[in-house]
């Protein structure tokens, strides 16, 4: 369970996040909307340490992230996909699926003595869910867009991390992988993963999410059920509009 | 044989460079300050009488501990900013070396840097001299090639590629750049020893910015994270001069001229070919 108290974030004289607490749980959808400038992806960077946060704190479970770097709040289960592709261009398929995984490729003298060996039909496995396993050997570059999104999220589900933090998963994508990607989340549910995405998309946040928060201004104005959230008026007001 | 043995220590420097640039992505022209603080520390350990193993691998360390100093100063630090960093270190430790004269002499430089000799045997002849050179090359190749196949060796090409997108990925990108910077600094202070032996004198003006413009031809020709293209580029580049004595032009030209035909060679490479010869990345 993530559970976030009382965050504050200024950029200079702009208040990107105002007193912002949230809890997501386990084996749930929870769903972050709100307009652009709501401070979403603020509250992402700061959940996955690439922004420290002016005051307040986040918990996984039992263990306080606030403070940590980026790569120890992913050794604790954290991961995280972004709005835009984040790839290695120059590396193949295969060799994104070996660094998320791998926890001992930093070691240099163990590299020199040992030879790799690649667990090919796992990872053919592990990619037919995305529709990428006869792409095991291509440059990421040749990728479609929408197939490198999928990458990117075979990534993260590859190692059994707690959190997965998912940053607008299915913008920019045709009709085809968005349905992919909402089969491969709900099916994640099942395996006590707790999952927090943004996203825009009503309709998608509808059919997937368990619980919405709407932020507006660094805060949070409403959560609970899309049902309820769909129909608040102060949500129509603020955020769909009429 | 000079030409050989003066092959083999460029073959080992580039190589470290390349290590950085090509491998890891980071705009180093700070290299050739290691090569000097090596090439010192070996010829100054060697003229108090330590053995030249000894000064060798403690040329390679203190090169290697300068390279901790430079990333554990820069490492936030990207693209233009980080390549004016490393130029005003490599500025930094060659006026050092001009300045500080009780140590090293200044641009009298220090002469009479014995020819090694490994366990009480003399190696005086180039011959014996080229083995070494040419081993110590060949092992830093091997390193090098083992290194950069491995799992290991893909994390300072994702380094290169994407930061953000691999800390995301758990691994410690302040960690990674240092052992980078580290390794290739101990090949750069290694190379710096085996400089130091074979010329017998040196002086600040070795370790500067026309030294510079020379490896970095070197491995932008060869292409990045190509160690082929390095040693191929290296044979190339410093054939060059011997081109031009067998072109009769007279000896007080060729030393001018090479700085000029490196700078040139760099220009145009980086213009019409910025893959270099065997490179897999693009150098602009």
């Amino acid at each position: 369970m993530l559970q976030v108290s009382n965050i504050n974030k200024s950029f200079h004289s702009t208040h990107a996040l105002n007193g912002c607490s949230l809890t997501a749980n386990s084996n749930k959808i929870t769903a972050i909307v709100g307009p652009n400038g709501a401070g979403k992806t603020t509250l992402f960077n700061i959940v996955s340490g690439y922004t420290k946060p002016d005051s307040g704190s986040i918990l996984l479970s039992d263990n306080n992230l606030r403070g940590l770097r980026p790569h120890d709040i992913y050794r604790l289960g954290v991961a995280r996909t972004w709005q835009q592709v984040n790839l290695f261009k120059s590396l193949l398929v295969w060799q994104h699926l070996v660094i998320a995984e791998n926890n001992n490729d930093s070691k240099i003298i163990n590299n020199l003595i040992h030879h790799e060996n690649t667990p090919w039909q796992r990872y053919k496995k592990h990619l037919k869910d995305y529709g990428l396993d006869n792409y095991l050997k291509t440059q990421v570059g040749s990728l479609s867009f929408g197939q490198s999104k999928l990458l990117q999220l075979a990534m993260v589900l590859l190692r059994n991390n707690q959190l997965i933090l998912l940053d607008e998963p299915i913008a920019g994508v045709n009709h085809v992988v968005q349905q992919r990607i909402e089969k491969i989340l709900l099916n994640l549910k099942k395996r006590n993963r707790t999952l927090v995405l943004i996203e825009h998309n009503i309709e998608f946040v509808k059919k997937i999410a368990d619980k919405v928060i709407v932020l507006n201004q660094g805060k949070v104005l409403a959560e609970g059920k899309p049902t309820e959230i769909f129909n608040n008026q102060k949500v129509i007001n603020s955020y769909l509009g009429t | 044989m000079h030409l050989v043995i003066m092959i083999g220590i460029y073959v080992t420097l580039s190589v470290g460079l390349n290590l950085t640039m090509g491998f890891a992505g980071v705009p180093n022209l700070g290299h050739v300050a290691f090569f000097g603080i090596g090439a010192y520390t070996s010829a100054l350990l060697s003229l108090s009488n330590f053995p030249f193993l000894f000064a060798l691998v403690v040329s390679g360390l203190t090169g290697a501990t300068s390279g901790l100093l430079l990333i554990l100063l820069t490492h936030e630090l990207k693209g233009g900013y980080m390549a004016l960093a490393t130029l005003s270190f490599s500025s930094l430790v060659y006026v050092t070396l001009l300045n500080w004269e009780g140590l090293t002499r200044g641009t009298m430089g220090i002469p009479g840097i014995p020819k090694p000799g490994l366990w009480g045997v003399k190696l005086a002849p180039n011959t014996s001299y080229a083995l070494i050179v040419l081993t110590i090359m060949m092992i830093s190749l091997l390193f090098a090639r083992r290194l950069t196949a491995s799992p290991y060796g893909r994390l300072w090409i994702a380094l290169r590629d994407n930061e953000v997108a691999l800390s995301a990925l758990g691994k410690n990108i302040f960690r990674l750049k240092a052992q980078n910077m580290m390794i290739s600094a101990f090949f750069a202070g290694i190379a710096g020893s085996l400089f130091a032996h074979q010329l017998s004198y040196i002086d600040p003006s070795s370790f500067y910015l026309s030294e510079t413009v020379l490896i970095t031809s070197i491995v932008v020709l060869g292409g990045l994270a190509s160690l082929r293209g390095t040693v191929i580029a290296t044979i190339i580049i410093l054939l060059i001069p011997e081109a031009l004595y067998f072109l009769n032009i007279p000896a007080q030209y060729v030393g001018p001229a090479k700085p000029i035909i490196y700078a040139s060679l760099l220009l145009i490479i980086l213009i019409f070919r910025p893959n270099g010869l065997l490179g897999k990345y693009s150098s602009v």
